[in-house]
């Protein structure tokens, strides 16, 4: 079990039975707001709004590398690895209303979307207001923020959850295409189902 | 929150044991086995089965100042 707290740092534990033992402990430069393992390697998405890489996360001495200095304009409060034999994608969200899916091999944007497909708004709040979900630095408003994203690679479907407590479902098609280099970028934003 | 998770609150707060006060759950995660991390503003990540706490986590130095568990998530170390 990989978390991440408020202090700055993201420890990894081994979970056997109902033992949970801490391994290791790793500093960021910011909070994690967002972790996953692709193939070995720990990435995490920080409230500063980058994306850290960690190879041998296991290790004292893993590495840490800034994959993406900047999540658009917010913080990657969601970030998932895309459970495929062999994949190497991972997707991210943020409260700047994007989604992405990033290729760790080419190191390239493969697939992108909106968070909210209506037009976005600004942040313009009336005195005394419900202000949305959990607090936020972002300049959109919170039906425009991503809190937290899933992918089931079953149905190659990803759900996105929003500052307002809604959650977006969308399909995702021709993702083994855009992995191969083929193809446009993907369109993340065919919308399914909002719940 | 998840409805197991939702369960276990409410039962927590009748109880008054396993939560502290007024927790609130940051971020969940599932082990394959149907297990349940919820990482909790109060620095303690609960590893839960069904609606039970089995074990506490305690993320940050009690002594240090009251941390959020912001992000929690399961993986299965890869033999190769």
């Amino acid at each position: 079990m990989v978390a991440g707290g408020s202090n700055k740092q993201i420890k990894v534990f081994q979970v056997s039975g109902s033992t949970v033992t801490p391994l290791i402990s790793h500093d960021v430069a910011g909070s994690p707001v967002s972790v996953d393992v692709l193939n070995g390697q720990l990435l995490a998405g920080l409230k500063n709004g980058s994306i850290v890489e960690m190879k041998d996360c296991m290790q004292q001495t893993a590495t840490k590398e800034n994959l993406i200095e900047c999540h658009w304009d917010g913080e990657t409060w969601g970030l998932t690895v895309v459970e495929e034999d062999g994949s190497n994608m991972f997707l991210t969200a943020g409260d700047d209303n994007r989604l992405f899916l990033f290729d760790m091999i080419s190191r390239k944007v493969i697939g992108r979307g909106l968070v909210n497909l209506q037009p976005p708004k600004k942040k313009v709040y009336k005195k005394g207001a419900w202000k949305g979900g959990a607090s936020s630095l972002g300049k959109f408003d919170f039906k425009w923020q991503s809190r937290a994203l899933a992918y089931n690679h079953h149905l190659n479907h990803v759900a996105i959850a929003r500052n307002d407590g809604s959650v977006s479902i969308r399909e995702v098609e021709g993702i083994e295409q855009a992995q191969e280099g083929r193809g446009d970028v993907l369109d993340l934003n065919k919308e399914f189902r909002v719940l | 929150m998840n409805p197991t998770l939702f369960k276990a609150s409410k039962a927590a707060v009748a109880t008054g044991k396993s939560f502290s006060k007024n927790v609130i759950f940051c971020a969940i995660a599932f082990t394959a086995n149907g297990s349940t991390f919820a990482g909790a503003n109060d620095g303690v990540v609960y590893f839960m089965q069904g609606t039970a706490v089995k074990t506490k986590v305690q993320f940050a130095d009690k002594s240090t100042k009251k941390c959020f568990i912001s992000a929690v998530n399961t993986f299965v170390e890869s033999d190769t």
